[in-house]
């Protein structure tokens, strides 16, 4: 059982989840407490000792049950073949004086019927390095290995010689037939049986063996290039990031050197000693938070990029004083109010897909800006930090710079970002060479890792 | 301590808490292991009663540690009594001179002050906090840390210093080991990622909310005037109402108020008025109201049909 528990911890690692030989010896030490009587008991322990994260739970379920389905394998009933054949004495005596007649496993095989064998799977498949398994084709190979390593295929051979020495010794016909029907029946049930685990087994291992898709590569995808399922699949990523960052973040406002001598609140912490400053007090420096505006482009060409950033910003709402986001094509709209009442993705679904305006239009950036400083100016004050999400072409509309001119002027910075790489800036309809003399900051955002870097600088 | 798994169940069944046979595995097993226990869940589940039940099982007493943003050794392990240090000093004043008296220099005396120096800076000045107490009982207690998630990362360090060696050491007067090792239970609401180390020190329990069985049985131990049928209906509907992905679901002591109401309102069956006349002890959040509103009719025909 010791074994099953290490390569199970193995194939627990695999998947991602972190181990270590403490945990491990934990488990062995709780199988004393817990015996190994109830299937549920036995998978609590090992949760509780090996899994110590809530997101890794699904995964250990699931991992568990592909691998410790041997438990319930049943165990054979059936008595053995000899005893169902008849004068079992006699034939065992054979048995033994012909030794040289019948291999081990045959042997186990005709003395105990299949007991013996479904505890001796588990070594056999390592021998035939069926940890090692990469695709599912090649699971008849490897129950064919399986299979030599029971020296299966010399059977056939061994018994017909094996019957014939007993007709020789004098065992009438009629033992040795049903002794043989026996014999066949079980063969065959072993077979499946190990067809079963073989396949069961490799599932687990194939699990863990397959290439992991490096979430490096996805974060250096390009936006546009990302397919819905790498998109949900990133959705826990970002969360994930989202909280490193609002922890880094809590950590440096710790770490920040602290402010000057305050006198007032010494004396005053001091009075209990009698005025002796024991503990001494210093002025915190409070650090003011920004306030946040974005306006998203939804068209189809930065459509993920604005998901991205939309979902970063209200996971981390409350790294900023506050949040108010737009989504626009050739019409501006707010989307704050999403996020206030639903949940951070769907929300940014509602934004994406039924924010109150014109999807299917062509982008005018004019217009929009225009339309913010008609009717959104007083979103924004001296303390705020505007951000543009948009590859900047105007489908040659009139561009409305100066209209981005005069936000600029209420704003404490205007930042730009561009999904678009550098290089395409200055071709075709784009209008990043006049909006740029508008903005503080110009990047290009072309994938989610610069999207992180640009969120967590915002947070400093 | 507990004899099996079947006496945790039993005791806490009558404190009057109810749990899982996973949940009573699992403390069965850090009792046994003599490790920590960490658990982690949505709000209102039951992690910090767990301690408490612990504690009330075994007549051992609890001692609690609130987990805050800032909280630091001083408040967690312990304090110099400089008040009372220095009042002391000032009562014997007389006493110190007069030890003094024969002293020669100004070295001399300092010399001999600081062989009494263990007069002053003894446990009798220390004012010790949850982390020292449950250490230095004189009885074996269960030590609740509550909220850890709360506390910084650099608190946990310390945290898993003590939660190892079950010793403090203080500086002026040595290294104070631990008379009983407690049995010590940590719950977290996952705002955030506790760090590795303090992680592999525990066993991890994941308490979730209750399936519908268990959280009729839950509810009949607490609201006993209340038919069984009816709580079954009630806890199919809390369970209804926690798949709606609001921002604050319900706990199990909101389910619990929400089935004394019925009582209060001598309801015997599920109606929409009913449903909606318990609506504020249940869903305390403007947005998640509405959004339950909105199929309040579903809700009570799906807690309907299953009973």
């Amino acid at each position: 059982m010791k074994e099953h528990l290490l390569r199970f911890v193995n194939i627990l690692r695999g998947s991602g989840i972190r181990i270590t030989p403490e945990e491990v010896l934990d488990c062995a030490l709780g199988m004393e407490h817990v015996g190994l009587g109830s299937r549920s008991r036995f998978r609590r322990l090992l949760q509780a000792t090996l899994v110590k994260r809530a997101e890794d739970l699904e995964n250990f379920d699931r991992l568990f049950d592909l691998y410790f389905h041997s438990l319930e394998i049943p165990e054979e009933t059936l008595p053995s073949p000899l005893e169902e054949a008849g004068p079992a004495g006699e034939a065992a005596e054979l048995l033994a004086q012909l030794d040289g007649l019948v291999s081990p496993w045959l042997r186990e095989l005709i003395l105990h019927g299949l007991s013996g064998f479904p505890s001796a799977f588990p070594e056999a498949g390592s021998r035939a390095g069926l940890e090692n398994i990469r695709f599912p084709l090649q699971i008849a190979q490897f129950v064919q290995k399986i299979r030599r390593e029971f020296g299966i295929e010399g059977w056939r051979g061994e018994l017909q010689g094996f019957f014939s020495a007993l007709a020789a010794q004098g065992v009438e016909p009629g033992a040795v037939a049903s002794l043989e029907q026996g014999l066949l029946e079980r063969m065959g049930r072993l077979e499946e049986m190990i067809r079963e685990y073989t396949e069961r087994s490799a599932q687990a291992y194939l699990e863990r063996n397959k290439p992991r898709d490096p979430p490096a590569e996805l974060m250096e995808k390009g936006f546009g290039a990302l397919t819905s399922w790498e998109i949900r699949s990133m959705q826990q990523a970002v969360q994930d990031l989202a909280r490193k960052i609002r922890d880094e973040a809590s950590l440096r406002q710790r770490r920040s050197r602290k402010g000057r001598f305050d006198l007032k609140q010494t004396l005053r912490r001091n009075l209990r000693y009698g005025g002796i400053p024991l503990e001494v007090a210093f002025r915190k420096r409070r650090k003011s938070k920004a306030r946040i505006v974005a306006l998203c482009d939804v068209s189809s060409s930065v459509w993920n990029a604005s998901r991205f950033m939309l979902h970063l910003l209200y996971s981390l709402q409350d790294q900023f004083d506050k949040v108010r986001s737009f989504v626009f094509v050739d019409q501006l709209a707010e989307v704050t109010g999403f996020f206030e009442r639903q949940e951070v993705n769907e929300a940014v679904n509602t934004a994406l897909h039924n924010a109150g305006i014109s999807y299917n239009r062509y982008t005018d950036y004019g217009s929009v800006f225009k339309q913010f400083h008609e009717e959104f100016l007083d979103v924004v004050n001296r303390k705020t930090t505007f951000i543009v999400i948009g590859d900047g072409r105007n489908n040659f509309f009139h561009p409305g710079d100066d209209h981005l001119a005069r936000i600029r002027s209420r704003n404490r910075r205007v930042i730009w970002l561009n999904p678009e790489s550098r290089g395409f800036w200055r071709f075709g309809d784009s209008m990043m060479h006049r909006y740029s003399r508008h903005c503080d900051e110009v990047r290009e955002c072309r994938n989610l890792k610069q999207l992180i870097a640009f969120v967590n600088q915002l947070t400093l | 301590m507990f004899m099996s798994l079947q006496d945790v169940s039993e005791r806490f069944d009558s404190q009057g808490y109810i749990c899982s046979e996973d949940t009573a595995t699992v403390v069965y097993l850090a009792l046994r292991l003599g490790r920590p226990l960490l658990v982690e869940g949505p709000a209102g589940v039951g992690k910090t009663d767990l301690a408490k039940v612990l504690a009330a099982s075994q007549g051992l007493p609890l001692i609690r540690m609130q987990c805050y943003e800032g909280l630091d050794e001083t408040k967690a392990l312990y304090e110099w009594e400089y008040a009372k240090q220095l009042l002391y000093t000032q009562i014997l004043k007389d006493k110190i001179s007069e030890s003094l008296r024969s002293c020669e220099s100004l070295s001399e005396a300092v010399e001999r002050i600081a062989t009494e120096e263990s007069a002053f800076f003894s446990e009798r000045f220390i004012v010790p906090r949850p982390l020292l107490r449950a250490i230095r009982s004189e009885v074996p207690t269960v030590l609740l840390i509550d909220e850890v998630d709360k506390a910084d990362p650099e608190f946990e360090a310390l945290l898993l210093e003590v939660l190892s060696d079950f010793q403090i050491s203080v500086p002026e007067i040595g290294t104070l080991t631990a008379r009983h090792i407690p049995q010590v239970i940590l719950t977290s609401n996952n705002s955030r990622e506790l760090s590795d180390g303090l992680k592999r020190r525990c066993l991890y329990l994941y308490l979730d909310y209750p399936g519908p069985e268990e959280e009729t049985r839950i509810l009949k131990k607490k609201v006993p005037d209340l038919d069984e049928r009816l709580l079954r209906q009630v806890a199919e509907a809390v369970r209804s109402i926690r798949r709606m992905e609001l921002k604050k679901p319900p706990s199990i002591g909101e389910s619990i108020d929400w089935a004394r109401t019925l009582v209060l309102l001598n309801a015997n069956r599920l109606t929409l008025d009913t449903v909606r006349a318990g609506l504020p002890v249940l869903v305390k959040n403007p947005a998640d109201r509405e959004k339950v509103l909105k199929d309040l009719a579903g809700l009570l025909a799906s807690a309907q049909r299953e009973t």
